[in-house]
């Protein structure tokens, strides 16, 4: 019973705090997106293109303090563009998918860091994009993450079948008439748009986390696609919860704290199926 | 091949080339309704590539393809291709993909759709794989499964490639015996095979490719070409040991 009333006032504690809401909204919709573009992602043996774009969210983030703009549109053209530049890449210059990331990745990382030593003064503001800042966010960023996750979630609802069969065999699709070039693309998009959304909340250290671990976990008890997709999505939705609580009563760091919180969980469920499986 | 039967592939002069290697040199053929084609050849022969070029997956160097534009085609890929453990699908959402042919946008499944797939598991006899996960099939049954994908939309051609490389003999002939039903009810087939022992029996025609194209006609005028003697020495060992058997 004083546990229960102890979780309970911390739950209330927490919640009377309006950066904790706003840290909540942003969290389990950007959690929710992520799941749901990383189920393809991760099962196109893509789900390096998080991380990839990650570096390059930090060079769009270090291009608009230089420009002295606002960081968040930029990084979402920016992103979106060099996302399906490395799908581009891959169909047309028969690059591997891991290559065409890990270059993207590299010169991003190198002019961004190049940018933040030249431009100077903006180093912290910086900072707050690598690690995240879900509970500095402010009321315009819940409602774009509000918006554009929610977006996200429809167009991947509208295209699942086609999304589906790419997925699962890019060749039959395309004898199935499926456009699987722009639906690379829209994917690209959506991918671009995702990570834009999840560098300000969770960072560009660990957004590519959002994209992978759910679908990870979800896949160790689903047999369907369509069951991953959910599963993955209220997973995410679940960690990113008590991830925040935790990083509240624990004082530390919110973005990391849902990361490790996403190790633990799949840590557990992976060890508990293998064992059910013996 | 004259036949007054509809064209409905006209392969012309078809050549196919992957960067300097040229994996198939002028092919030239005709498919018609309602045939039954084995396409044959040694590995890298080209028979993937030439079924390939016919689905519009690999780009053409010279020559065409020209297709009836109202056919619809069923594929079933190597399965090897398609063997991935950990893929969370079960097999009624792969089947259910065949359907999105003849669907338009928002393509969702609807109760009749439910049912065909229904029906096609049970044309197969895999309906008890229907909740299982891919992944977990054997090889076997994956192409069964795959099969069923292929037809789920009645499709009047169905294209395979290697089909029965993962089964045993018996189910081997199941399987053909099925292809065989198909084309009875006017469903064009065209596999490629590297078992031509067991095609032969079934196929009304042989096409067979060493990057160009060697032979096109009968399976008995085929057996009869001395020159093309390494299918044609497997065919007669078969069926000197069925006779030696008896």
């Amino acid at each position: 019973m004083m546990l229960t009333m102890s979780i309970w006032e911390t739950l209330v504690a927490a919640f009377s705090y309006g950066f904790m809401i706003r840290a909540l909204l942003v969290g389990i919709t950007v959690a929710a997106s992520s799941a749901f573009i990383g189920s393809f992602l991760v099962l196109k043996k893509f789900s390096m293109i998080g991380h990839g774009l990650s570096h390059v969210a930090f060079a769009a983030v270090a291009i608009a303090l230089v420009l002295n703009q606002a960081p968040l549109p930029i990084t979402a053209v920016i992103v979106v563009l060099v996302s399906v530049l490395i799908l581009k890449l891959n169909e047309t210059a028969k690059l591997h998918g891991d290559a065409a990331i890990g270059l993207a990745a590299t010169f991003s990382m190198a002019l961004g860091t190049t940018l933040a030593s030249v431009g100077g003064g903006f180093n912290i503001e910086l900072n707050r994009y690598l690690f995240g800042t879900i509970l500095a966010i402010r009321n315009v960023d819940v409602w774009m993450s509000v918006v554009l996750s929610f977006a996200v979630v429809m167009v991947v609802t509208l295209f699942y079948a086609d999304l589906f069969a790419m997925t699962y065999d890019e060749e039959f699709a395309k004898v199935s008439g499926i456009k699987t070039k722009r639906l690379n693309t829209l994917l690209a998009i959506l991918t671009g748009l995702v990570i834009a959304l999840g560098i300000r909340a969770i960072g560009a250290v660990l957004i590519s986390a959002f994209i992978i671990f759910p679908t990870v976990i979800a896949m160790q008890f689903s047999k369907g696609f369509k069951t991953t997709v959910v599963l993955a999505a209220t997973f995410s939705m679940v960690i990113v919860f008590i991830g925040l609580l935790l990083s509240f009563v624990l004082d530390t760091p919110s973005g990391s704290t849902i990361v490790l919180l996403n190790g633990l969980v799949f840590t557990l469920v992976y060890a508990h199926q293998r064992i059910l499986r013996k | 091949m004259e036949t007054t039967k509809r064209v409905i592939i006209n392969v012309d002069k078809l050549t196919v080339k992957y960067q300097s290697f040229v994996a198939l040199r002028d092919v030239a053929f005709r498919l018609y309704a309602e045939d039954f084609v084995a396409i044959i050849g040694a590995n890298g022969s080209g028979k993937t590539t030439l079924i390939k070029a016919m689905l519009d997956l690999v780009p053409i160097a010279a020559g065409k393809v020209d297709k009836d534009k109202h056919i619809h085609v069923g594929y079933l890929p190597q399965h090897t291709s398609m063997q991935d453990r950990f893929f969370p699908a079960t097999v009624d959402e792969v089947v259910s993909t065949g359907l999105l042919a003849r669907k338009t946008f928002p393509k969702l499944l609807t109760r009749d759709d439910r049912h065909r797939v229904g029906r096609t598991l049970d044309y197969l006899d895999i309906r008890d794989l229907r909740k299982k996960r891919i992944g977990a099939l054997s090889g076997g049954q994956l192409q069964r499964v795959l099969l069923a994908r292929a037809l789920v939309s009645d499709p009047d051609m169905l294209i395979l490639d290697e089909p029965t490389s993962a089964l045993d003999q018996s189910m081997r002939e199941q399987f053909f015996e099925i292809l065989r039903k198909l084309n009875g009810d006017g469903v064009t087939v065209v596999l490629v095979t590297h078992d031509i022992a067991s095609a032969g029996d079934y196929v009304n025609r042989v096409i067979y490719l060493d990057q160009t194209l060697l032979f096109d006609g009968s399976f008995g005028a085929f057996c009869e070409t001395e020159a093309i003697s390494p299918f044609v020495h497997t065919h007669k060992l078969r069926h000197a040991k069925q006779g030696g058997d008896a």
